[in-house]
């Protein structure tokens, strides 16, 4: 029962003839966590701040839970919680002076703010004046604000920033458990990969306002399942394989995305009397596109 | 509703600043300060208290007298033995004739010195029937100040201006003002008792106030203020004419004298109401403005801003929020402060009166002091709401604390300084469609003083109406929100 929380259509957003977001469109369903992976400087938060609609959108649409952000503003963002950039709160006020704002705004009752406080473990130090947290704390107490009013939507901008690594497990599996079992639409946007592995169930790369691909996670356990064979006639091993498996050719090499055992294939292959000079499970795909762009970037 | 749960949110989050608290202290002790001043004045005296030494000098006349005694001829030892008995007579029954209002006894006690001397000009023996009349004279003198009768001292006078019209030493005009004076002075007992007795000083202040009045309406020109009268002008000085005598019928004196009871409480608490309202207003003002120039550019350049337009509200409705709620913080304050303000007046000057008069469909209407105290507050709001708008406006457009800071103040405390220079050398008449001359409501809703008998126009330069200066100040509000709205709507947030 996934329906789309989030879609983007064809985004555009220029800063003079500087074009910072390029005809982006990206979809993201309920019970999802939706990895917004890409180098610093990429349009992350420009995209995330036009979700929001604190800027503008100078073409395309967006939409949350079908409601575009610009033309029904005031009900788009009901389906919102987010932190946009850092967890910035009222300093001179305590962590529960500051819940109790958007408390009031969303009419939220007092077992609910206790529970949400509870779940981002803040209990201790709820009335101390927001000055004196760490910026973990800021992060946890931002993330309270965000969930207090039940969004369908949750956006965290570069969420384990400031996190020790308990931290980081703790928010992972908080996040998990909420799109899983709550079946809210997480849209988290980071600049590691390997954070974002272990976090999401879909991910789209981002730079230079494109999205340079997205890359569906959850169906893999181990989140790889292509391998390369070099083998004696490509030509005709291809012709054999093609409707049991996808099939590429690159380099001379057969590149093969399987779900099921590998053998199989294999043995499909040998049956043929087409001979294997090299087997091997091709690399993170993942992580080898996004060191291409960050490569690049440097 | 939803509007009013943001406006809950703002005041609570502005009631926690701690600019709140500093700056709303500061206006309390300006409370204190200008008490301090007062007392100081108090203490120091020095503007109404005089050492009267009528009797020690008269006592030293007495002597002098006395001494031209031996040698002086047997005529002339009468005119003195006259002159030591005046003397003795007013030491005697207390007149003091040196003093600034000894009452008309004083006055009559002069006379007859000047009469004694009069009578030592004229020779005994050539004129007869003069001498007999100087001797009549200063017998009637001598039975008024005896019969301590007011009546008969007006009644005397009058005769002395009558004589004098015969004489046509005074044309008719004169003689009819001066009989008028003995009517008024007779109704009001002007000079009837010692200045310390009774405030008889302020009577005459307003009375002659009233003549001159009449004087000035009848030339249809100013000669204070160096200009004619328009239509407004002469309603004005008609209304202060009412007053006037409102006051001298209802013993009601102005404040810059000696009270009736004997004290000078109301002249303190006119004067401690002089600096204390705007005093703590300044510091009010000053509040408003580190708000309102840190309201957007502070959420802004904090971050906080972020969390607060993520929520499911139209922009303008938190724009509209921030300000609602400092309207209603500030209307709030003022009313405290004002009331704290007239507490402190009855305590520290024992609920003596500074009521304000006016004139309403030809009445004379009293408004309470405290009333009037209250008054004098509110009607400093416009000003700093107009600042307010300006700061909002300006931390909307620039986004930054300082600079908005920076210009708000510069025009709160600069630019009113600056053209009111500018005014004392060159009269620029377009300057009063600027909000900066027409804050002065105070003047315009109560134009009368309650401290001297004369109107309290002082802004010399702006003579524009009440109606004119609000049309202003609604046009540059109107002008500010458009400016205000319209920038917070548009811009992104980066």
């Amino acid at each position: 029962m996934s329906n789309i929380i989030l879609e983007l259509k064809n985004v555009t957003k220029k800063y003079g003839k500087k074009i910072i977001i390029d005809n982006l469109s990206l979809s993201v369903e309920s019970g999802q966590v939706y990895g917004f992976l890409g180098p610093n400087g990429a349009g992350k938060t420009t995209t995330i701040k036009m979700i929001v609609g604190l800027i503008s959108i100078d073409k395309g649409n967006i939409r949350i839970n079908g409601l575009d952000v610009t033309k029904k503003h005031e009900n788009a963002m009901k389906n919102i919680g987010a932190i946009v950039e850092n967890p910035d709160l009222y300093d001179y006020l305590s962590g529960m002076e500051n819940i109790l704002l958007y408390a009031r705004i969303h009419s939220i009752k007092k077992d609910r703010i206790n529970e949400v406080i509870e779940l981002v473990d803040l209990k201790l130090r709820i009335n101390d004046k927001v000055k004196k947290y760490s910026l973990g704390m800021k992060q946890r107490l931002g993330l309270a604000v965000a969930l207090l009013h039940n969004p369908k939507l949750l956006i965290l901008d570069e969420p384990t920033n400031g996190l020790d690594p308990a931290g980081i497990k703790k928010l992972r599996d908080t996040l998990k458990e909420l799109a899983h079992k709550e079946n809210i639409a997480v849209f988290v946007s980071s600049h590691m990969l390997s954070e974002m592995q272990l976090m999401c169930d879909k991910v789209a790369i981002i730079d230079g306002g494109k999205i340079i691909k997205v890359d569906d996670l959850s169906n893999t356990e181990n989140g790889n399942n292509q391998y390369i064979f070099e083998v004696s006639d490509i030509d005709n091993s291809l012709r054999i394989l093609e409707d049991k498996c996808i099939c590429n050719i690159t380099n001379n090499t057969l590149i093969i995305q399987y779900d099921d055992k590998i053998s199989n294939i294999i043995k499909e292959l040998i049956n043929n009397d087409i001979e294997i000079l090299g087997f091997s499970k091709k690399e993170d795909t993942l992580e080898e596109e996004f060191l291409k762009i960050t490569g690049g970037i440097k | 509703m939803g509007l009013i749960k943001l406006i809950i949110n703002e005041c609570i989050k502005a009631f926690k600043k701690r600019s709140i608290i500093i700056f709303f202290t500061l206006s309390v002790v300006s409370f204190f300060l200008a008490y301090g001043i007062v007392f100081i004045e108090k203490n120091s005296n020095s503007k109404y208290t005089y050492v009267d030494n009528s009797i020690e000098s008269m006592q030293f006349e007495i002597n002098m007298l006395k001494g031209e005694f031996k040698t002086a001829t047997e005529e002339k030892q009468i005119i003195l033995n006259l002159k030591i008995k005046t003397y003795e007579y007013a030491i005697k029954n207390n007149i003091q004739i040196r003093s600034v209002n000894g009452g008309y006894r004083a006055t009559l006690i002069v006379q007859l010195l000047a009469e004694e001397e009069v009578l030592n000009s004229i020779d005994k023996n050539t004129s007869k029937d003069e001498y007999t009349n100087q001797i009549e004279k200063i017998d009637k003198i001598q039975k008024i100040l005896d019969d301590n009768n007011f009546d008969e001292y007006i009644a005397y006078n009058k005769e002395k201006i009558e004589k004098d019209y015969n004489d046509k030493l005074i044309t008719q005009e004169e003689y009819n003002t001066k009989i008028e004076e003995q009517d008024l002075s007779l109704k009001y007992e002007i000079d009837k008792y010692p200045v310390d007795s009774d405030g008889i000083s302020w009577k005459k202040v307003l009375l002659y106030d009233s003549l001159k009045i009449d004087k000035t309406i009848e030339n249809g020109y100013d000669y204070d203020k160096k200009e004619y009268l328009t239509s407004d002008g002469i309603r004005k000085l008609q209304e202060q004419k009412m007053i006037n005598t409102y006051r001298l019928d209802n013993k009601v004196p102005s404040n810059n004298v000696i009270n009736s009871d004997g004290n000078y409480n109301a002249y303190y608490r006119w004067s401690y109401d002089s600096f204390a309202i705007p005093l703590s207003m300044f510091f009010i003002a000053l509040l408003f403005i580190v708000l309102a120039t840190s309201s957007i550019s502070e959420e802004t350049s904090k971050g906080t801003v972020k969390f607060l337009l993520i929520t499911p509200f139209k922009r303008y409705k938190i724009l509209l929020a921030k300000l609602t709620s400092y309207i209603l913080i500030l209307i709030i304050i003022t009313l405290v402060l004002s009331q704290v303000n007239v507490l402190l007046g009855n305590m520290l000057f024992s609920n003596t009166s500074n009521d304000y008069l006016y004139v309403n469909n030809n009445k004379v209407e009293v408004m309470h002091t405290d009333i009037y105290e209250t008054l004098q507050y509110i009607l400093k709001l416009p000003e700093i709401l107009i600042y307010i708008l300006l700061g909002i406006t300006l931390s909307t457009l620039t986004r930054n604390t300082a600079i908005s800071n920076t210009f708000t103040v510069m025009a709160y405390i600069g630019v009113p300084t600056a053209i009111y220079i500018i005014q004392q050398f060159v009269k620029l008449d377009f300057l009063k469609y600027l909000p900066f001359d027409n804050f002065d409501l105070r003047s315009k809703v109560l134009p009368f003083d309650t401290y001297t008998s004369t109107l309290a126009i002082n802004n010399s330069y702006n003579n524009t109406t009440l109606q004119f200066s609000l049309i202003v100040l609604g046009i540059t509000a109107f002008l500010l929100l458009v400016t205000m709205f319209e920038s917070f709507n548009k811009k992104d947030i980066i």
